[in-house]
């Protein structure tokens, strides 16, 4: 004799599925937060020993700092390396001498095969 | 694959004519200065508008072994106000993004992107001259 029940029967619940894609969101952010500090540090380190400047106090170079930022709201992950706040002649650097002394986009450009190479591994 | 670059905009007569102080490329001239480049400077020494093509990074990139990525700015200079250099960085655009161009070097070109531009800029080391900067990223077969 066929049942008469007919229909889906679920081994786990659409509210259970949906709360683990959830959590899956979560799991690649932090992820995501992971490789790009990881990839802040990298940028930071290489703009220090490649700034083609001559150092004569050394406080642009050691100013130099690269860090990451996560806005979890927003599934947004941002990778910053700047100058120091208080070295005021960073755009100077950057900027004039038809760009001789820039160091900021040629380090982050440098660093992008590596980077798109990490977040490859993390979404397969 | 940047002297390819060059030639393609030194060889634009529109772009040439905006840019009465010429179009250098930063291999041969480093910098835009009067003892580099005294044609980018007029009778008084004062800068004309001009345009320094600089490479900037070059990188692997993509799925093939052979590809990468060439970056590279032009730094266009005025000595005051930004109309011709607002003029010519619209002409660089036109001619350059999504453009294919063949490198005199024999290596390959798929497409040249434009990056972004920073406008409303000054160079204090050329007496507070008005300065764009244009960047673009050329895709290409390294050979």
């Amino acid at each position: 004799m066929p049942s008469t029940r007919t229909g889906i029967k679920w081994i786990r619940p659409p509210a259970k599925l949906a709360q683990a894609i959830e959590q899956y969101g979560d799991k690649v952010l932090t992820a995501l937060v992971a490789v790009a500090q990881r990839s802040a540090d990298l940028m930071q380190n290489d703009a220090r020993n490649n700034a083609p400047w001559t150092d004569r106090t050394g406080n642009a170079r050691s100013g130099l700092f690269g860090t990451a930022e996560a806005d979890f709201a927003r599934h947004v992950v941002t990778i910053y390396l700047s100058h120091s706040a208080i070295i005021d002649y960073g755009v100077y650097l950057e900027l004039a001498h038809g760009g001789r002394y820039a160091i900021i986009m040629r380090t982050v450009e440098s660093h992008l095969p590596e980077l798109q190479s990490m977040l490859d591994e993390i979404f397969g | 694959m940047i002297t390819a670059i060059y030639n393609h905009l030194h060889g634009d007569s529109e772009l040439l004519a905006t840019l009465t102080g010429g179009v250098w490329l930063g291999y041969d001239v480093h910098e835009i200065a009067r003892q580099n480049t005294p044609a980018a400077f007029d009778g008084n020494k004062e800068i004309l508008p001009c345009a320094l093509l600089q490479p900037e990074t070059a990188t692997p990139w993509g799925p093939n072994r052979d590809s990468g990525r060439l970056y590279f700015v032009l730094y266009l200079y005025q000595r005051f106000g930004y109309g011709s250099i607002e003029a010519a960085r619209k002409r660089i655009y036109a001619l350059l993004h999504r453009q294919i161009l063949v490198p005199t070097d024999g290596s390959g070109c798929y497409e040249i992107t434009h990056s972004n531009d920073l406008l409303g800029l000054e160079d204090s080391a050329l007496d507070g001259a008005a300065l764009i900067t244009s960047r673009f990223y050329a895709v290409i077969q390294r050979k």
